[in-house]
């Protein structure tokens, strides 16, 4: 009886958090990294946030009407220029540039007046790319809520609840399952505590402890480490997925990093993937099902690229940031520090769509 | 110094001041007692230590073995067993979590341990330090406890030992990765070492490419397996002149290739195509032309390379029919077991499972196809059916010439039944029938008669089809028991020229006459018949049984070992009398000391499976498909727990080669059923046949151990065994001592079946073996015996064999404490010892309606074994006794037909035997007996014998109501003779006893039999004086002293 109390006890404790209806914060507390980076002490983040210049043609940006199937997210033009835009401005309004500011809003205005995105292929590869338009789009948001007028936040958030409601839906793929549908519960989540959607909130949560919860032993993913030469890219995907919902939950003083469900906890996830950038060999174990590997077919060449900065600008490493500012105790987070140290940080500012923009600009010390 | 050597230097002096610091930390934390927290941070330290960018490998191979130990430490303080109190292990297992968390799991940290040490293979020289670290690596990655880390790390070191160009090691990794991959659950990861494997096995030559293509048949799905096919074609082109050809060049080389007869050059190249059309149609192109030219292992290849699944299981169910037409569908094992569950699957299936209900395997079919609906089960594989074999014969002519013959030998067969006929007309009859479906209905007509047994054999025996012969044999011996099994009274037309039994015999009860030569005529209540029915089975083993009850082969695990290192063939290591050791011939066909055998360690295998198993491991030369038959040059052992399955369902045939000291030792279970296995000389390419002066030579040979099951089932057996302790032929033994020492064994059993044994040493050999079945087998041309149940043997069946033409010795024989066994309506004849011969201190055993006959000794020796039952037997034309009875009492002979035997019908006697010496020369103590003979005659019919009974030493002889027809030559003989004429008046009503006026004491026996009341009458019992001290060997002027001490006669 005693553990069934417990167990109660412990579950609301749980939830309770998830559907509380605080104003949200999405990503980050905006207004309080607006103050931590006017201090002179991140002078350097603060420079890392205006590093990229804006490109007055931004504003032009003919919005897409929807992504197709053959468009590659990796490739630049259509929404990777969008997003480029976005994230870009996003930081640097954030640091306090006014013309970005300015320049983000018309931007944001244009493209939900124009239903951006509305008519997006109801295939797998076309939502993936609006997925990652998405989060930088609901950071934007954020970070310009307080210069919108109420009907401009109507216009946009209205086109956004529209698109994210199109990012929830599963197709019959493994896409379903693995580190895709991890971003569309990162996005659904994030998206929920900006507008205090408890029900969005909690299904990005859920979300977050399903993933936990199917993690081997050794900290990899089923669906991430089966990929063949992508093994360790995609295990990075789903960790970048991951550290935003955990940060989102932050916002609401709750401790995702510290989360465990069964074996696996963040640490754990981390830890495994730190393994395999040391020793790419030790995810043989599994990448040699060699599952849908993308370019490149032999397993035995793990893709490090991501270690690298993107030549579109990206750093597939972004989501390092939040993680390391954390300063958590363990040995987890020292090693990702080290290797940020070692092999990214020159790279600043790091910039990815999968962690909603200029990450060394919201989250970096 | 060089820059890099002294880099290297200044490298080690961190690690060791690394090491100096965790044993200053350590020892400081030890201080404060916090064992647990230390070990965990040296660990971290040193895991961190070994991700320094600036650390060579080989100091980060010291540091994740220090990282390791610190695990494992870990690991133990956290154990279950561990002492000391409860928060220090709470606490080990919290640190446990938390390094998990940190990455520092015991296969992680050991697969970094691999990583930083496989280099040292490439470059370190051959010799004794490659051998180091050789061994090294094999330790961490065999230690890997998932064996999903497991396999990776072999095939890891597999990639080590083929850049080091060093192929067959590098094929031995692969293969244990293989091995390895039944382990791992996850379908997928399971997937991912198959895939790892064919990649790193496809570089090494034609052996890796065998274990490739197993590995890619494996994969559970068709995507699966045409992305590996596609790799492995790919790996196989680099370094060919066809490496950077344009694809455009690749088409047009592998159709050249196809269409110049090159069929399997033609599908590599096709293979590394990219998916397309074209490709596709190539690939549909050679399937079709191997398929037409019977090229199993090219269509295989090129039905598992269609990416478009459809296509692939099409393909692949084309194969299944393939394998299923040409009678061997267990061929197609693997494939259907390796398919993932679906409906191709259940559609190869179901092909599989219609072909082996068909031939009689349902516990095969109903395991693959549950739902299928029940098929006729067709018994048994070409059984003998005259009327289809009627139909099947187009030449009408001939055959009504045939039918006429047949008619006309029915007729006589016919009047015989009615009155006597001529031999020499019968036989002269009988030699025109000439289809062997012919001969076995005349054969059976022929059984029903009372002296027409030995011509129906002789017919069976000259039919051409082996597995024909053998049930026709047991047809007839089913048919020939049922007419023994009637008593004799219902036989009409004999005359009796016994004196018919006097009407005032009953005054004469008690009385005893003495006669001079120290015999007592006693008159005793002729008592009881047989109040019990004898413990003959209602019901006797078929060959359909064992097939409908053989396993699906799947799940096996095989390899290859060194014989010195399994206890169960290591015994043949040991030294023979002649200084050489059994395994002699393996050794000197291998070149090695110790040769290597294959082990079927779990799982069910074909033997089939096997050789295809091992095809890409560096045992691939001991088993191998040379046509269609299955050779094996190597001892092959059956471990505990797995099955191996020998069927012409798998392969047509299977040769044993003696020049390569072939056999099989089992400690599991083995199937043999509708089979066929020939002991091979490989050299002179025929079975390597043996005769007396030869059966010291190595011969293959059936071994089955304690534990073990052996199956033998409509079956071809051929030149098998040789004179050699468990190397007989077919051998059931307990032990191998080495095993038995170590635990409790079952004893070996296992059921014999409608199986044809044609010259091996011994048909049929049990040591300690229990319950064994022999029922309805051939045993022709056996050199010492055809069956020979012994020491210490108990509880077999053995039921209407056929055994014929053993050279040396007897035909059934059981010998040697072997207890309890049934013998029952088996025809032995022709034989160079006895027919039957129940031998040292086999006690309670049971023959019942057996035929022996035309054997060159007895009809049936009893010697030295007492309390033993005999009846309804006909035992006639033995040259010497029909039944022999030596030193041995309680035996009762009833209702047996003792006819024309040479020498008597019945001989009783005692003999002094010399102690049995053991093939050491020492005593084995079976050789104990008492020289006391007494026996029961009963009911039994004798008839033209060289002396009806004749008695030497014998303590009792009880008779009643025997019949002596045209017993024209002497009735009584010995120590009886001139005894006919009270005897014969006599026993007609009461048991007449006639017993040695010196009493013996009775010898300590547990007659069961006799106790559960299948002996007739007990005036036999009466002969034993409680009081007496010895055996009347002893006491001048007895018949026992008389007969002991003037023979001493042999077996």
């Amino acid at each position: 009886m005693k553990r069934i109390l417990a167990f109660s006890v412990l579950s609301l404790l749980a939830t309770a958090p998830a559907t509380s209806q605080v104003r949200g914060q999405g990503l980050f507390d905006v207004e309080a990294r607006r103050a931590m980076l006017a201090q002179p002490g991140l002078a350097a983040v603060r420079s890392a946030c205006l590093a990229i210049p804006r490109d007055p043609s931004w504003t032009n940006l003919k919005p897409i009407e929807g992504l197709k199937a053959a468009d590659n997210a990796s490739m630049e033009g259509g929404a990777n220029n969008y997003s480029w835009a976005v994230m870009v401005m996003t930081g640097r309004a954030l640091a306090g540039d006014p013309a970005s500011e300015a320049s983000l809003r018309d931007l944001l205005l244009a493209w939900a007046k124009a239903k951006a995105f509305e008519n997006t292929d109801p295939d797998g590869e076309a939502h993936f790319g609006l997925k990652r338009a998405l989060l930088p789009t609901i950071a934007a948001y954020s970070i310009l809520f307080r210069s919108l007028d109420e009907s401009q936040r109507q216009i946009v958030s209205g086109w956004i609840v529209s698109l994210v409601r199109k990012i929830d839906r599963t197709f019959g793929t493994d896409a379903d399952l693995n580190n895709r549908r991890i971003l569309a519960d990162s996005i659904l989540m994030t998206w929920g505590a900006v507008t205090g959607d408890g029900a969005l909130y909690d299904k990005g949560y859920r979300g977050y402890r399903a993933i936990l919860a199917e993690a081997r032993p050794d900290g990899s993913l089923v669906l991430e480490t089966r990929r063949g030469a992508r093994a360790l890219w995609s295990m990075r995907q789903s960790l970048a997925s991951l550290t935003v919902m955990a940060e989102v939950a932050a916002t609401r003083s709750v401790d995702l990093y510290g989360l465990r469900e069964g074996e696996g906890s963040f640490d754990r996830l981390l830890s495994y993937l730190l393994n395999g950038i040391t020793e790419p060999a030790v995810v043989m174990a599994y990448a040699s099902e060699n599952h849908n590997p993308g370019a490149e077919a032999d397993f035995r060449r793990q893709d490090m690229s991501f270690m690298a900065k993107r030549h579109h600008g990206r750093h597939l490493m972004a989501w390092a940031e939040p993680v390391v500012a954390r300063e958590r105790a363990g040995l987890a987070t020292k090693r990702l520090k080290a290797l940020l140290a070692r092999s990214v940080r020159s790279d600043r500012p790091l910039i990815d769509e999968l962690v909603g923009g200029n990450a060394t600009c919201f989250w970096g010390r | 110094m060089t820059v890099s050597s002294r880099s290297d230097g200044h490298r080690r002096l961190r690690i060791a001041s690394l090491l100096v610091s965790m044993v200053l930390v350590s020892s400081a934390m030890a201080q404060d007692g916090n064992e647990v927290t230390r070990l965990a941070e040296e660990a971290r330290q040193a895991f961190v230590g070994a991700e320094q960018s600036n650390a060579g490998a080989r100091q980060k191979a010291v540091l994740y073995q220090v990282a390791r130990a610190r695990l494992k430490l870990l690991e133990k303080f956290a154990g279950q067993g561990t002492s000391g109190p409860g928060e220090f292990r709470e606490g080990a297992r919290t640190e446990l979590t938390r390094l998990a968390d940190e990455g520092l799991s015991h296969d992680m940290v050991s697969a970094m341990l691999l990583q930083a040490s496989v280099a040292d293979l490439a470059g370190t020289q051959a010799g004794a330090d490659r051998v180091e670290v050789g061994v090294t690596l094999h330790q961490i990655a065999s230690e890997q406890r998932s064996p999903a880390y497991r396999a990776a790390a072999f095939v890891e070191i597999a990639h080590a030992y083929a850049r080091a160009g060093l192929q067959d090691r590098a094929l031995r990794y692969a293969t244990l990765a293989l091995d390895t991959a039944e382990a791992v659950f996850e379908t997928g990861t399971r997937t991912g070492v198959l895939n790892a494997v064919s990649r790193v096995a496809s570089g090494l030559g034609t052996p890796g490419t065998a274990l490739a293509n197993r590995a890619v048949g494996f994969m559970p799905t068709a995507r699966s397996r045409a992305y590996a096919r596609q790799a492995m074609a790919r790996e196989q082109l680099k370094g060919t002149t066809m490496e950077k050809v344009p694809e455009a060049k690749l088409k047009v080389e592998a159709k050249k290739r196809m269409a110049t007869g090159d069929l399997a050059g033609g599908l590599s190249l096709a293979l590394a195509l990219p998916d397309g059309k074209e490709r596709e149609d190539i690939l549909s192109a050679s399937f079709e032309a191997a398929i037409e030219r019977h090229d199993r292992e090219v269509a295989l290849a090129a039905a598992e390379s269609f990416f478009d699944s459809s296509r692939q299981e099409t393909a692949l169910t084309a194969i299944v029919k393939y394998d299923a037409e040409r009678g061997t569908p267990l061929r197609s094992a693997e494939l259907v077991n390796s398919m993932e569950d679906g409906p191709a699957r259940a559609s190869l299936q179901l092909v599989v499972a219609t072909e082996l209900k068909k031939t009689g395997y349902d516990g095969m079919a109903e395991r693959l196809s549950s739902g299928a609906s029940r098929n006729p089960n067709i018994e048994g594989m070409g059984e003998l059916s005259v009327e289809n074999r009627r139909v099947a014969d187009g030449a009408a002519h001939e055959r009504a010439g045939e039918l006429s013959t047949l008619s006309e030998v029915k007729n006589l067969i016919e009047q015989k039944k009615r009155a006597p006929i001529p031999d020499a007309l019968l036989l002269a009859s009988l030699g025109k029938v000439s289809r062997d479906d012919d001969k076995a209905e005349v054969a059976f007509a022929l059984a029903a008669l009372p002296d027409a047994g030995a011509h129906a054999a002789n017919l069976v025996r000259s039919i051409g089809d082996d597995l024909s012969r053998a049930r026709a044999f047991r047809r007839l011996a089913q048919i020939r028991a049922d007419y023994l099994m009637k008593p004799l009274s219902d036989e009409p037309g004999e005359s009796v020229d016994s004196v018919p039994a006097a009407a005032s015999a009953s005054k004469d009860d008690a009385q005893e006459l003495q006669t001079r030569r120290g015999l007592a005529l006693i008159k005793v209540d002729a008592g009881h018949s047989a109040n019990a029915r004898l413990p003959i089975p209602g019901k006797f083993a078929t060959s359909a049984e064992i097939r409908s009850t053989v396993p699906w082969p799947g799940g096996a695990v095989v390899g290859s070992t060194f014989a010195s290192h399994n206890p169960y063939i290591a015994k043949f290591l040991d030294d023979t009398e002649g200084g050489v050791t059994r395994l002699e011939q393996a050794v000197r066909y291998q070149g090695l000391p110790s040769p290597r055998i294959i082990v079927v360690q779990r799982g069910t295998a074909t033997l089939g499976m096997v050789a295809r198993q091992l095809q890409g491991t560096d045992a691939r030369d001991l088993i191998v498909y040379e046509g269609d038959a299955v050779v094996v040059r190597a001892p092959v052992f059956v471990a505990p727990g797995a099955t191996l399955l020998l069927s012409r369902l798998d392969a047509p045939l299977y040769r044993l080669s003696a020049n390569a000291g072939a056999f099989i030792a089992n400690a599991g279970e083995v199937d043999i059923v509708d089979a066929e296995i020939v002991g091979y000389d490989e050299k002179a390419k025929q079975p390597s046949w043996s005769d007396n002066d030869r059966s010291a030579l190595f011969r293959p040979f059936l071994l089955t151990w304690g534990d073990g099951r052996m199956n033998v089932a409509s079956s071809l057996l051929t030149a098998l065994g040789y004179d050699n302790a468990k190397s007989f032929g077919l051998t059931y033994s307990s032990g191998p001592d080495r095993v038995a020492e170590l635990r409790d064994q079952a004893r070996p059993t296992g059921t014999v079946v409608d199986s044809v044994f044609r010259n091996l040493y011994i048909g049929l050999h049990s040591y300690e073996a229990e319950r064994v079945q022999v029922v309805g087998n051939e045993y022709r041309d056996s050199i010492a015996y055809a069956v020979d149940a012994h020491d210490g043997s108990r509880g077999s069946i053995i039921a209407f064999n056929t055994v014929y033409g053993t050279m040396v010795r007897h035909g059934i024989a059981v010998s040697r404490d072997a207890d309890d066994n049934v013998i029952v309506g088996n025809l032995s004849f022709d034989n160079a010892g006895s027919g039957f011969v129940l031998d040292r201190n086999s006690t309670n055993n049971v023959l019942y309606a057996n035929s022996s006959f035309q054997n060159a000794q007895d009809g049936v020796a009893v010697f030295e074994s007492s309390c033993n039952v005999l009846t309804n037997n006909h035992l006639a034309g033995n040259k010497r006794d029909g039944l022999k009875v030596r030193n041995s009492f309680d035996v009762g002979a009833y209702g047996n037909r003792i006819e024309a035997n040479g020498n008597s019908g019945v001989s009783a006697y005692i003999a002094n035997i010399p102690i049995s010496k053991r093939a050491d020369g020492h005593s084995d103590g079976s050789g104990h007996y008492a020289p006391v003979t007494a026996l029961s005659l009963r009911n039994n019919s004798f008839s033209a014998n060289g002396v009806g009974v004749n008695a030497q030493g014998v303590s009792g002889l009880s008779m009643f109501s025997n019949r002596f027809v045209k017993q024209s030559r002497r009735l009584l003989g010995g120590d009886i003779r001139g005894l006919e004429g009270p005897v014969l008046r006599l026993a007609s009503q009461t048991d007449v006893l006639i017993a040695s006026t010196c009493r013996p004491a009775k010898p300590v026996l547990s007659c069961r039999l006799r106790d559960r009341g299948y002996f007739e009458g007990d005036a036999d019992r009466q002969i034993f004086n409680s009081q007496a001290g010895s055996d009347c060997t002893d006491i001048n002027g007895s018949v026992q002293h008389r007969a002991f001490s003037s023979s001493s006669q042999g077996t």
